[in-house]
């Protein structure tokens, strides 16, 4: 017998948030077109990069901008930053302040599974992980200025990089 | 926009009530806390299992904004699975400001 499950959305969500976020969704036009690039290479060969929305940074690079967001609680900061494939959680920083951060800061690998995608190219069910991977700051209200800069950056940088196939993980 | 640079991408969405709003070309959708969609720290296993499923619908799916469910099930209940700040965001704390 086969069990068809459904993934309930609200299942960790407290009431009263549930009810705030399906106003917002209530309130959403509904997508006329979706895109759709059909994916073509055979996973063995395929280049693969995976984009985490933790606010994952990389130092040197500079850290997510809580502050702005602090002193503007509607604003979320909509840069990107890239991480090298090699990266684990003692090399990152996380800002995120909707979220426990300190998972990822013990385990990259439950927001941005470096580790286990090269598992799976060593194993040689994967052709290859990217040389850089991807993050951006989920908490987006006004999502303009990330959709108009970020976006467009990072599907470039993955061109450059002959990325095949992208795994794209809101945290 | 990376879909639209001919990169086919896959979505992870542990909220896949956004879809109908976002329009992701793919979806798996998984019941995991926020903050931890591939599996728990240190739980190699399952993060691999969820990265497998997710590239075999990356992989697979032929309709555009189709959902796959995958049939992942977190070990603990949901009202002790601790996934929020430990203090409130800038916005919450706005919003519960404004109610007293």
């Amino acid at each position: 017998m086969t069990v068809r499950v459904e993934v309930d959305s609200w299942h960790f969500v407290p009431p009263r948030l549930a009810a705030l976020l399906k106003a917002r969704i209530e309130a959403a036009p509904a997508v006329t077109s979706i895109p759709f690039t059909p994916f073509e290479t055979p996973l063995p060969e395929a280049r693969i990069a995976l984009l985490s929305t933790a606010g994952i940074s990389y130092p040197p690079d500079a850290p997510f901008d809580m502050d702005g967001e602090r002193a503007n609680p509607v604003w979320g900061d909509p840069s990107w930053r890239q991480i090298p494939a090699t990266a684990t959680a003692a090399d990152v920083e996380v800002n995120h302040l909707h979220i426990d951060t300190s998972y990822i800061q013990r385990d990259l690998n439950v927001a941005l599974p470096l580790e286990r995608l090269a598992e799976l190219v060593a194993a040689r069910e994967v052709g290859a992980s990217a040389p850089r991977h991807y993050s951006v700051m989920g908490f987006q209200l006004d999502g303009t200025a990330q959709l108009r800069d970020s976006a467009p950056a990072i599907a470039a940088a993955m061109r450059i990089d002959g990325v095949t196939g992208a795994v794209l993980a809101p945290v | 926009m990376i879909e639209e640079a001919g990169i086919p991408t896959v979505v992870l969405s542990m909220m896949p009530a956004y879809q109908p709003s976002v329009g992701a070309p793919r979806v798996a959708a998984i019941s995991h806390p926020f903050g931890r969609p591939f599996g728990d720290v240190g739980d190699a296993e399952t993060q691999r299992a969820v990265l497998r499923a997710v590239l075999a619908v990356l992989a697979t799916t032929q309709t555009p904004g189709q959902v796959i469910h995958l049939p992942f099930r977190w070990p603990e209940d949901p009202t002790t699975t601790k996934w929020g700040p430990d203090q409130p965001s800038p916005i919450v704390a706005l919003m519960l400001k404004a109610r007293k």
